[in-house]
């Protein structure tokens, strides 16, 4: 083989290298893009019907049970269709990876445990009601900003770390804001999730892959 | 500067080991989710797979997945430090 025959094969062979690392990383991660859709709406409806439910205090727009429901049924959709899709991609990997994912994954409702028993307990001591929600929306802000921002630090993740980063400015903005009017921070911070599915898109080098370049 | 190693420079080869590079150190792929990931048949990435596993640059574990049996490949450290001196031999050729 000669120098120049060399030469161009060696491109073409670590184009093709990049090319099957970038393709292999791509399908066995989650679609960011579903991921933020999926969350942004969750957000929207989960916040605003417990802000329906809420405002004004003395006569709501929505019943209390009507605005929980609608939350719940917005979250529990969220959570399965993204477990379902993260499973589906992840499926025929296993190692190392699938227990830090699962030690990362199960922090989240332990974290949500602890926070709801806390809640529990500033609400059986008598803490006014429009102090709780701020608890509320902030304390699942600071959960999932967080554990999110350490996860995506572990996994090396644009894409998480640009979710986790925004619920802490949500987070941050909503303990600032009065009454029942801080749900509204929450539906807010869902809207920031569609944006961001949308930068997913049509820049995904902005929102998605490596924080810093991987070995190699 | 450090010559093309013959067991990784083959198309199908090094593309099975670009693949698995690509996971975490340590993590495997089912065989199937390989066949899948490189669109080849199956009988053509097992013949591939055993070069590699002689050159101990790949693991091969066969498992019961439920009922079913399953085979999952990875990288050994060899074949990852083997991986990255044949990246290093290609970049040297374009230098």
């Amino acid at each position: 083989m000669d120098h120049e025959t060399h030469d161009v094969d060696a491109a073409h062979l670590l184009r093709t290298i990049d090319a099957d690392r970038e393709r292999t990383q791509a399908s066995l991660a989650p679609d960011v893009r579903l991921l933020y859709s999926v969350w942004g709406v969750a957000w929207i409806i989960g916040f605003t019907a417990a802000f329906l439910g809420s405002y004004p205090w003395d006569a709501p727009i929505l019943p209390l049970w009507v605005a929980l429901v609608i939350a719940g049924a917005a979250l529990v959709a969220a959570i399965v269709i993204s477990a379902v899709h993260s499973a589906r991609r992840g499926s025929g990997m296993r190692g190392p990876s699938n227990v830090r994912g699962a030690i990362t994954g199960n922090a989240f409702p332990l974290a949500f445990l602890v926070l709801g028993a806390l809640g529990f307990r500033l609400a059986v001591a008598g803490t006014p009601p429009d102090a709780m929600l701020a608890y509320w929306v902030v304390g699942v802000c600071l959960v999932i900003g967080a554990l999110g921002i350490v996860g995506a630090a572990m996994w090396n993740d644009r894409g998480q770390l640009a979710f986790s980063a925004w619920v802490l400015v949500v987070g941050f903005v909503a303990a600032w804001i009065p009454g029942a009017f801080v749900l509204l921070a929450g539906a807010a911070g869902g809207l920031g999730f569609l944006a961001l599915g949308i930068l997913a898109a049509a820049r995904p080098r902005l929102v998605t892959g490596p924080i810093v370049p991987r070995h190699g | 500067m450090d010559e093309l190693d013959p067991v990784i420079h083959v198309q199908a080869r090094l593309r099975i080991v670009s693949v698995l590079d690509a996971l975490e150190p340590g993590d495997s792929l089912a065989f199937t989710r390989l066949q899948d990931l490189l669109g080849t048949t199956s009988g053509n990435l097992a013949t591939h797979l055993r070069r590699l596993e002689e050159a101990d640059y790949v693991r091969i574990a066969k498992t019961i997945e439920g009922r079913s049996p399953a085979t999952f490949v990875a990288l050994t450290e060899t074949g990852r430090l083997a991986f990255a001196g044949y990246k290093r031999a290609l970049a040297a050729l374009l230098a």
